[in-house]
């Protein structure tokens, strides 16, 4: 079964680009487009991993990740965090609140696919993950 | 026409105010004149109204007259009220003093009323100077807290059309669209590496927007020099291998940990290897090494095997490295803005730049960090001080406890004229940390704002945060002096070697 990842990025271009490289790689895709969309559609698909902006027009990503990591069914779920904010505050800010990986943009589409085959390899604990922080 | 200004004159004699009431009467007009009878009544007053001067005997029972001075001067807002003492005329010991606690001027008694109109309006003239300074300098600061504001908003904006441009040449390359030819592969990749270098310009044009701005935030611990370039090396390997160029690394055995801020020495390293990519042959080898230097500190050099230019040129861009202060930003012809960067970065970690290179065989640029051990960092700072400014003295203020915020841009926010100056939070000192500052700024003076200051930004702070700050030692001294007495306020039963 191909791995699932949800984008959540208001940015429509910066989703297709990630969507096209993806889906060319097999894995399963959802999108959102605004924060609070976000939220639902990680409840409603329980992806494998989610990618997540941080500046949004509604809830920013902080909040979305907070409200992620809240809900038991996906406080599991690895966010990865992919910003144009490449500010050591903003990365500190984005594992405070249960991030996994940050990643700046522009980014190397090899360092999106590596970190999501990382943390969707197999159920990590909890030292495994802190490689990735 | 300008504003009537507001006087106070404090003097415990009632019949001395009804004098100068009467005397100065003939300046209703332009003064509003208030009186007090003692230092409790005046400052009460002070606090309350906002005086343009202050006119005050010395003696008066209970508090003094340089009670009074001492303390408007120690506080704000009234530290800004210029102070005229009233004395007589054979105290100069007393003189003395009133000028060192920041007395304006100082007059004799007893007061004869046109001496006394006559200074005021000198002071009220230069009080008036000072406050539209003192508004310009705000307005100032405004402005450029907007362009730095505007600058990260540009930044920003700018990330995301780049990572759209580059990330679909990239899938168009790796034929993600459909079949590609070999020349369309070829120019795909231009576009990839214009995006990249492009990404690149935005993150040094943001830095140097906060090294201007001085708000770039300072975060010195100890780390592994292994660990570091590591985290550098996917990035600078994608570099590399996008040019075809090899990217080597030796870094010697046993090297001790230093003391840095990461996030710094990763923008230095990655800027001087993609230069030394950049002028790489295809094919060519760019070396990153790390050894132990001269002066015990660590040496992370970059070498390229590319055209090199002459010696002469090496060691003028040496010295312009060296000497380029902010008003002698060095001309940076194909390094990118990287190589300004590079150096004001360099110096935030207490380090060194320099060059080296051969004409046809390449060129080495190193810079050096400090080895995690107070004796180095301190030993570092000096060094770096003593090559800008070899006669400066340092003012130390050896605080308890790392001041949360910059304690560089508060004593510049008190108007403290700070030429050069680092916070040390030193390793292996319970959070114990120097602040040093270059030049005479009187250490004194600023003390009691500083942990003021520190109080307040305490009140602002989570619940159950740090401790009081705390001023162990305070005083100006020569470079090599101020090196002894910092060792021996932090590492007190070290012997301390004597400083080159």
């Amino acid at each position: 079964m191909p791995k699932s990842v949800l984008i959540i990025d208001d940015e429509p271009l910066i989703t297709a680009a990630l969507m096209t490289r993806l889906e060319a790689l097999g894995y399963h895709v959802y999108h959102a487009i605004n924060g609070l969309a976000g939220v639902q559609a990680a409840e409603l698909h329980r992806p494998d991993a989610i990618i997540l902006d941080i500046r949004m027009p509604d809830i920013d990503g902080y909040e979305v990740c907070t409200r992620i990591k809240r809900t038991p069914e996906l406080s599991n779920t690895p966010v990865i965090f992919l910003s144009a904010n490449v500010q050591d505050s903003a990365r500190q800010r984005a594992m405070a609140v249960g991030g996994s990986v940050f990643l700046s943009k522009p980014y190397e589409a090899t360092d999106v696919i590596a970190a999501i085959e990382d943390l969707t390899e197999q159920p990590l604990t909890l030292k495994e993950n802190a490689k990735h922080v | 026409m300008s504003k009537k200004h507001t006087i106070l004159f404090v003097d415990d004699e009632l019949s001395v105010l009804d004098a100068l009431r009467r005397a100065l009467h003939g300046q209703h007009d332009v003064w509003n004149m208030h009186f007090a009878q003692s230092v409790d009544e005046a400052l009460e007053k002070a606090h309350a109204m906002s005086f343009d001067a202050i006119v005050t005997d010395v003696t008066m029972p209970e508090r003094d007259g340089l009670d009074l001075l001492a303390t408007l001067q120690g506080a704000d807002p009234t530290s800004d009220i210029p102070v005229v003492i009233l004395t007589g005329l054979g105290d100069v010991d007393l003189k003395r003093r009133a000028l060192e606690l920041g007395a304006v001027d100082l007059l004799n008694k007893p007061i004869i009323a046109e001496d006394l109109i006559a200074r005021l309006r000198s002071v009220l003239r230069l009080k008036s100077y000072q406050d539209e300074l003192k508004a310009h300098n705000e307005t100032l600061a405004q402005l450029t807290d907007t362009a730095h504001r505007f600058v990260e908003d540009v930044a920003h904006e700018f990330r995301t059309p780049l990572t759209v441009i580059k990330e679909f040449a990239s899938i168009l390359s790796d034929g993600i669209g459909g079949e590609v030819t070999e020349k369309q592969t070829e120019y795909l990749q231009f576009i990839t590496d214009a995006s990249r270098n492009l990404a690149h310009l935005i993150d040094d044009f943001l830095d140097s927007s906060k090294l201007r701005a001085r708000t770039l935030r300072v975060d010195r611990r100890e780390h592994s020099v292994a660990d570091l370039i590591d985290s550098s090396w996917p990035m600078l390997e994608s570099r590399a291998s996008a040019k075809r160029v090899v990217l080597e690394r030796q870094i010697e055995n046993g090297l001790p940990t230093v003391f840095a801020d990461a996030d710094k020495v990763r923008r230095t390293l990655i800027n001087l290897a993609v230069n030394a990519i950049k002028c790489s042959n295809p094919d060519g080898v760019v070396t990153v090494s790390a050894c132990t230097g001269d002066l015990g500190g660590i040496v992370i050099s970059v070498t390229d095997r590319g055209p090199g230019f002459p010696e002469d040129e090496a060691q003028r861009l040496f010295e312009r490295f060296r000497q380029g202060g902010e008003a002698n930003r060095i001309s940076t012809k194909g390094f990118g803005l990287g190589l300004n960067i590079v150096k004001d970065l360099v110096a935030i970690n207490l380090g060194a730049v320099s060059v080296s290179s051969t004409l046809g065989e390449g060129s080495t640029f190193s810079f050096t960090l400090p080895r995690c051990d107070v004796e180095n960092i301190v030993d570092s700072f000096i060094q770096r001080t003593a090559e800008r400014a070899p006669t400066a003295m340092l003012s130390v203020l050896c605080l308890r406890r790392t001041f949360p915020e910059s304690s560089v841009g508060e004593l510049q926010s008190f108007g403290a004229s700070v030429c050069h100056a680092t916070d040390i939070q030193l390793p292996g000192q319970d959070g114990r940390s120097i602040l040093i500052v270059g030049e005479t700024i009187e250490p004194d003076r600023w003390k009691d704002r500083l942990i003021r200051q520190d109080e307040e930004n305490r009140k602002h702070a989570p619940a159950g945060g740090v401790g009081q700050l705390c001023v162990e030692q305070i005083g100006t001294w020569s470079l090599r002096d101020a090196r002894d007495v910092i060792l021996g306020i932090v590492c007190p039963s070290k012997e301390v070697k004597c400083c080159a």
